[in-house]
């Protein structure tokens, strides 16, 4: 099964929430009353996935180009976390998140017509999602934005490999031979700022079954996926204040598809955990309308040389241990947990490295940093990872769009 | 005639006035002097042009002296400003022209009320004092009517009437009778006279009519200037 | 009978209320004085300020919160400039923004404004797009970018719902873009914001107004402070040569600036109609106090004081103003409704497109004009309340004393008047642009003017006693002394006629002389043939391109000997919009240029090889720019210097036309488009077989004007008729208050006289000859006030055109005077006065001697 299907559902919902977040003031403090009821999205319809690919088989791989976009499939992300200290020792998580959504099939942008020129044509749209986490200040700034994917505003290629929304990008080497790595993350809002340089500490893992990943029974609904688990960071960041050096390790996830959740799914628990003795965790679970874990939940095992094997959602063991409260509305979050893989022997307890990781953008979610402890095969571990949370709050995001996830991609 | 017997009422102390005209200066009055004690009635005679006019302007304080002084009960209107001696008239002096001069806008009641009205606001009683004044120079009934409704003799009459509603000190009268017929001067000359008696008012009558100096207590006439008591 | 409750309505005022109900001609003569001149301000005052209106929406609520723009020369910014902010310069908020006036055939007579927005950059500028109803959808415009969202009241107004077309008129074609959605405004301003706005995405919008790879401008929202500074100095860098940044304000006052005069000349215009409506209220004030000179001296004797007296007075005058007012005040704003109209065509042919969505009522603009009606009113009862109250006690002045006063008053006024006279010459002389100083020396002209008729007047009765005296006998004499005799009563009527006339006399001379100097302007500046343009929103100038194509197609004709080429561009990075024409220029074209200074053979070379321009008179004027000056224009490539080859009449557009020779505009303007094409033909050929034979060739596709030289002279007659609608309404408005001013006048005059009328009958008069005796009169006065304006009318004509017309708008005039104006200006006066003669007449004659012996 699917290895990140809450992150495609995110993507959906993101992208139904363009309509509504263009037109929301941008900056925080504004006029919250003007909101506008969003009309049908057409786009976002399961018959409008007519004319797009669609992932039905494993496939092979090619590199550099299929870092770059693939336009045929609806959505597609470039999906980056991770843990970073400063020479000090403080800690910061951070997200950066580029997702790319076809408006219309085909190859031409929409409405180019007799030798029409204008170059803001856009088949594309892009959304990106930027969070910084002060493990210090004990404080998550995050953002977001959108642009049409012309004109130079937002975009993907492979060669030379560069994703942009707006200042916020993911840059190969310029270097003709089109490599992928060393990765450059630039992102930049107000006065946070984030600057990486990204090279594999592991080799890439196909998701799924050779990179198919399967998010339900008819054939089609599905993904291709790939993941770096462990990357080395080392770059500069800034929240506010002077610039600091900071260096830890990031995971980056690469998905593209054109269908999305099955229904009667309400959110997600998802984690990414590297261990300090080198192994890598992925495990999501599913949570189902009437509160049980879907048994579609599933996740990954990848040893330090880069192995990676599929765990079923019985093979792992997950038990929340505390929660906390959204002071935005009280929406509830688990909070801590105990997660135990019996065939690894291993028991771990994991703690937000701060409580409040809300992003209170235009689709509300809980995604931060984690801290990791516990034993494996009678060896007491650490660890660093991230947890993405997801239906817990009902607002955030206008209601059509909340009732349209479970909606989306039924076929 | 008689002899004034309560104390002066009205004194007219050495006035004079004259008018440019022209290039040249005529002078009216020349140290006129008189004396009119309370409740006395006098009437004051002179040919056209010697200043009769002129006297009541004078002694009612619409117009000032060059010299001399007018002094009414205790006040010297000369002492006072044009304001004062308006509010003064207000109060203490009644008015009967030789044409009527009613207001003609106003019914004959209204006519009456003014003067009350101009010394402070009106109460129920004033209308009936109004009304019982009507009856009394014969015109009750007739309260509702506007003055061009009126005879001359009938307008004069509620002249009277309005001179002395508001229980003026003074009552001056120019021509009263000059503008009526025989009749109906005899009418209003008699109520004048009567009711200036009755209120015990001073009364200071301008006029041509030996009729109406008959009546009179005493008669002065104006003489190159100066007062001199004189005959009917 | 009626009982009254004493102590509730105070007598006097009493009174006063039942006289003025005694003279109800008098009452409703003056009320309606007042009403009118309050009515033509407060119609004015309101289309002004619901033009503004609409202009501060159409730039400030259209900018929304935007703090500042970047705006191009001519042809607006490269699209990439917007990247390069947004990707590399991180500036934001920032929108870019297309923007352009398209017609629909399904909304007749309204410009509608195309603003192409990016969806996802809009949410900070322009949250009113965004508000209630369906609101923007954003993908839906994005994926169908040829869409359109609108307004649903202008939905409503063309008939179209979501997924109809609606036809636009695009430079000349017809494009039929599907209106995707309807915006329902979330409040008012919202909706006087969308009123004719056509939302669409930046693409589609490019498409449409065909300028693709071009934006109109970047919105910017800049913090206050010190971030906002940092912004704008790294802004400052990086923008291209042309562009800058300029704050909303400050672009909107610049284009604000260019209807100033306009709006000055108007409100002057409608006080005139006010200050006749005074003349109005002073004769009544004056007439009702004369008349009761003897009750007031009766007041006065039992008691009432001079301030009482005043009060009284005044406060009839109130009552009079409160009344007129409040008519005055719904009338403005019935007459509002048309000036609104007149005053948007206006504009909208001689300065730029605006769109006004009906009157605004702003309480200020009403409070205003109800203090402007009363305080004219208590003003102009002034001296006759003040000469009230200082009335002696008793009736001791006579009605002779009174006169005698009034014409021993007559050579003091004509001093004054020649003072006057003089003072306001010598402002009109000072030399200075300000044109609230030429108002002030033309206000000195007219009252100098005003206090000048008595004694003109008295001269001129008395000639016409003498002379009517040999001609018509006593009567005649009677009717001519009687004017002067009642001096105290005419001087008022007279004056008043003859400024009223004198005023008609002077605009009609300006607006025929305006109109003359333009036809023949027409003539000599229309040399070509025949012209093809694109028909536009802007009557006065063309607007949008001629597809290249075409002009080929058209100039290679059979039957074209040669042709020039225009090319009109806005150059908004100049401190005010200026407007430059790039001419390529057929030599015969040449002529068409009269020119102020400058010009011929050199200033022509300077032109075709010197990079020289040409200024249009109005634009000299307003610069100060002379010839030889260096002016420097906002070009593609920065800001540069061009030397003033010539000054030419122009009388297009009052705020001017730079003219550069073509080659000039391409060497430093990016922009090859022709806006218009004069096509010239053999000598002696046929203008309008050639027009059939282009028009043939235009065949499908863009939609042009082909114009022979005769009718495009007659359409543009015909925009200068329409653009001084207003001021022909205007003067017809000021005249009709003048009007009714000297009809009460002389009426209440002639009413006066019933007594002295009485007696001639009671003399043996007939009613016959009373007729003649009043007609005699007030006809004298007419025909006498009539020969006076004239000579004042000629005066102000020449202050109209030489300060006041100059400094509005900084055209040269040549005055023409016709004979049929002033022929019409003692006509005017002649009928007014004998018309004004007749209610008293017809009344006198009916009326029994007896009666009118009684009256008192």
């Amino acid at each position: 099964m699917t290895a990140r299907a809450p992150v495609f559902a995110l993507a959906v919902v993101g992208t139904l929430a363009l309509g509504y977040v263009a037109l929301r003031s941008a900056t925080p403090g504004e006029d919250p009353s003007v909101r506008a009821t969003l009309s049908v999205v057409d786009l976002l319809r399961g018959d409008m996935g007519e004319g797009f690919a669609r992932a039905l088989e494993p496939r092979p791989f090619l590199f550099p180009e299929d870092h770059g976009p693939h336009p045929d499939f609806r959505t597609e992300w470039w999906y980056l976390t991770g843990n970073l200290l400063d020479p000090a020792g403080r800690p910061f998580g951070f997200q950066l998140t580029l997702f790319r959504s076809a408006l219309n099939p085909g190859a031409e942008a929409p409405g180019r017509e007799d030798g029409a020129s204008s170059s803001w044509f856009a088949r594309q749209v892009y959304m990106g999602h930027f969070a910084v986490t002060d493990g210090e200040g004990g404080e998550l700034r995050a953002f977001e934005r959108f642009a049409r994917g012309a004109q130079g505003l937002a975009g993907a290629r492979a060669r030379p490999f560069r994703v942009w929304v707006e200042d916020w990008s993911l840059e190969g080497p310029a270097s003709p031979d089109s490599a992928l790595f060393p990765l450059t993350l630039r992102a930049r809002e107000g006065e946070v700022e984030l600057t990486l340089a990204l090279s594999p500490a592991k080799p890439m893992v196909l998701q799924g079954e050779a990179g198919l990943s399967r998010k339900g029974p008819e054939p089609g609904n599905a993904s291709y996926y790939y993941s770096f688990t462990r990357l080395a960071a080392s770059g500069e960041v800034r929240v506010g204040g002077v610039p600091l050096p900071v260096a830890g390790t990031a995971w980056m996830d690469r998905e593209w598809s054109t269908s999305a959740l099955s229904p009667g799914q309400v959110g997600w628990d998802w984690f990414a955990l590297q261990l300090e003795d080198g192994y890598d965790l992925m495990f999501y679970r599913l949570r189902r309308e009437d509160g049980s874990p879907d048994p579609l939940s599933s996740g990954s095992w990848v040893t330090p040389e880069g192995e990676g094997r599929t765990l079923a959602a019985e093979e792992v063991g997950l038990e929340v241990l505390g929660r906390w409260r959204s002071p935005l509305d009280g929406a509830s979050y688990p909070a801590r947990w105990r997660l135990t893989v019996p065939g690894e022997r291993m028991e771990v307890e994991i703690v937000p490295l701060v409580p409040d990781q809300e992003l209170p953008l235009t689709f509300r979610y809980w995604e931060g940093a984690v801290r990791v402890s516990g034993t494996r095969r009678g060896k007491g571990v650490e660890g660093v990872g991230y947890v993405e949370l997801t239906g817990y709050a009902d607002s955030g995001a206008p209601p059509a769009s909340g009732r349209r996830i479970s909606r989306t991609g039924g076929g | 005639m008689k002899e004034p017997q309560a104390p002066p009422l009205l004194q007219i102390r050495n006035l004079s006035k004259g008018y440019r005209e022209g290039g040249g200066f005529h002078p009216i009055l020349t140290g006129a002097r008189a004396t009119v004690a309370a409740g006395e009635m006098v009437a004051l005679l002179g040919p056209s042009g010697s200043g009769k006019s002129t006297l009541l302007n004078l002694v009612s304080g619409i117009d000032t002296p060059d010299e001399g002084e007018v002094v009414i009960g205790d006040t010297s209107l000369t002492g006072l400003t044009e304001r004062e001696r308006t509010l003064f008239r207000r109060h203490h002096i009644g008015f009967v022209f030789q044409f009527f001069n009613l207001i003609p806008t106003l019914t004959v009641e209204e006519n009456l009320l003014l003067p009350l009205e101009l010394k402070g606001r009106l109460g129920a009683s004033d209308v009936e004092r109004a009304r019982g004044l009507l009856a009394a120079v014969g015109l009750a009934g007739r309260e509702g009517s506007f003055p061009d409704r009126l005879s001359g003799g009938e307008q004069q009459r509620v002249a009277v009437a309005r001179a002395l509603i508001h229980d003026p000190l003074l009552l001056l009268a120019d021509e009263p009778t000059g503008n009526l017929d025989a009749e109906s001067g005899e009418k209003v000359l008699d109520l004048l006279v009567g009711m200036a008696s009755r209120t015990a008012k001073t009364l200071l009558v301008v006029t041509h009519s030996r009729e109406v100096a008959r009546r009179a207590h005493r008669v002065l006439r104006i003489q190159e200037g100066r007062l001199v008591e004189g005959t009917p | 009978m009626r009982v009254r409750r004493y102590g509730e309505v105070p007598l006097l005022p009493l009174a006063s209320f039942r006289f003025l109900l005694r003279h109800p001609w008098q009452l409703l003569l003056s009320v309606l004085g007042v009403a009118l001149g309050v009515g033509v301000v407060v119609s004015i005052d309101l289309a002004i300020q619901s033009s503004r209106e609409a202009f501060r929406i159409s730039t400030e609520t259209v900018a929304g919160r935007t703090t500042h723009r970047i705006e191009g020369s001519g042809s607006g910014l490269p699209d990439s400039l917007y990247t390069r902010l947004r990707v590399r310069m991180g500036v934001r908020p920032s929108a870019p923004v297309v923007e352009g006036f398209v017609s629909s055939p399904l909304l007749p007579g309204r410009p509608l404004r195309v603003l192409g927005v990016d969806p996802f950059a809009e949410g900070p500028f322009r949250p009113f797009l965004l508000g209630g109803g369906t609101g923007l959808d954003v993908t839906a415009l994005l994926s169908r970018p040829h869409g359109l969202f609108l307004s649903a009241e202008t939905a409503a107004a063309a008939g179209v719902d979501v997924g109809d077309t609606l036809a636009l008129l695009v430079g000349g074609r017809i494009r039929p873009p599907v209106v995707l959605g309807v915006l329902e405004p979330r409040d008012e301003l919202s909706r006087r914001a969308l009123h004719d706005l056509l939302v669409m995405d930046v693409a589609g919008a490019q498409e449409l107004l065909g300028q693709p790879g071009r934006l109109t401008r970047i919105d910017l929202i800049l913090p206050p402070g010190e971030g906002g500074t940092a912004t704008l100095a790294s802004l400052e860098g990086g923008l291209p040569p042309g562009a800058r940044v300029q704050e909303v304000g400050r672009s909107a006052a610049g284009l604000a600036q260019m209807i100033r005069a306009f709006d000055l000349n108007l409100t002057a215009l409608s006080l005139l109609a006010l200050i006749f409506g005074m003349f109005l209220i002073y004769n009544t004030m004056t007439f009702s106090v004369v008349q009761r000179r003897p009750l007031l001296g009766a007041l006065r004797a039992l008691g009432v004081t001079r301030g009482e007296v005043l009060g009284l007075v005044l406060g009839e005058a109130a009552v009079l103003g409160v009344v007129g007012t409040m008519l005055g005040l719904v009338l403005g704003i019935v007459l509002g409704r048309g000036m609104v109209h007149l005053i948007t065509r206006t504009i909208n042919d001689l300065y730029f497109v605006l769109s006004v969505q009906g009157l605004t009522l702003p309480v200020a603009a009403l409070v205003k004009g109800g203090l402007l009606g009363m305080g004219a009113t208590l003003l102009a009862s002034l001296p006759p309340a003040l000469e009230a109250s200082l009335s002696p006690p008793r009736a001791t002045l006579t009605r002779s004393v009174l006169e005698e006063r009034a014409r021993r008053a007559v050579p003091r006024a004509a001093l004054l008047g020649g003072s006057a006279l003089v003072v306001g010459g010598l402002l009109l002389l000072v030399p200075s642009r300000s044109i609230a100083l030429g108002f002030g020396g033309l206000f000195g002209v007219v009252m100098g003017l005003a206090l000048l008729t008595p004694l003109a007047t008295a001269v001129l009765m008395g000639l016409a006693a003498r002379a009517a005296g040999r001609s018509a006998g006593i009567l005649g004499a009677m009717a001519a002394r009687g004017v002067v005799t009642a001096m105290s009563r005419t001087a008022p009527a007279m004056a008043a006629l003859v400024v009223a006339v004198s005023v008609t006399v002077g605009l009609g001379i300006m607006i025929a002389s305006f109109r003359q100097t333009v036809s023949r302007w027409l003539e000599g500046t229309l040399q070509a043939d025949v012209y093809v343009s694109v028909p536009g929103l802007l009557s006065s100038r063309a607007q949008g391109t001629l597809d290249p194509g075409l002009v080929e197609r058209l100039t290679g004709a059979p039957g074209v000997e040669g042709f020039s080429t225009y090319r009109e561009a806005t150059l908004v990075g100049a401190e005010h919009p200026l407007r430059l024409i790039a001419l390529s220029l057929f030599p015969r074209g040449e002529r068409a240029f009269d020119f102020q200074s400058g010009g011929g053979e050199g200033g022509f070379r300077a032109f075709r090889e010197e990079e020289g321009v040409f200024l249009s008179e109005p634009l000299a004027y307003r610069r100060g720019w002379r010839v030889g000056d260096l002016i420097t224009l906002p070009s593609d490539q920065g800001a540069r210097s061009f030397p003033v080859a010539g000054v030419f009449f122009d009388y297009g557009s009052d705020q001017g036309v730079v003219m550069m020779a073509r080659a000039t505009y391409e060497r430093y303007w990016r922009d090859r488009g022709v806006t218009s094409l004069g096509i010239f033909l053999p000598e002696g050929a046929g203008a309008d077989g050639v027009v059939a034979d282009l028009q043939e060739r235009v065949g499908e596709g863009q939609a042009v004007l082909i114009r022979s030289n005769q009718a495009l002279k007659a359409a543009s007659l015909e925009v200068f008729d329409r653009t001084f609608a207003i001021t022909g309404v205007l003067r017809l408005l000021a005249f009709v208050v003048a009007f009714i001013g000297v009809l009460s006048a002389l009426m209440a005059l002639q009413l006066e006289r019933g007594r002295e009328l009485g007696v001639l009958r009671a003399n043996g008069l007939t009613p016959g000859q009373v007729w003649q005796l009043v007609t005699a009169q007030t006809g004298l006065m007419g025909m006498v006030a009539g020969f006076l304006a004239v000579p004042s009318g000629l005066v102000l004509a020449l202050v109209m055109i030489l300060v006041v017309n100059k400094r509005s708008f900084g055209w040269t005039l040549q005055m023409e005077v016709g004979p049929g104006i002033l022929i019409q200006a003692v006509l005017l006066a002649l009928v007014g006065a004998l018309l004004a003669g007749v209610v008293p007449a017809w009344r006198m004659a009916r009326t029994s001697p007896a009666l009118a012996l009684r009256e008192e």
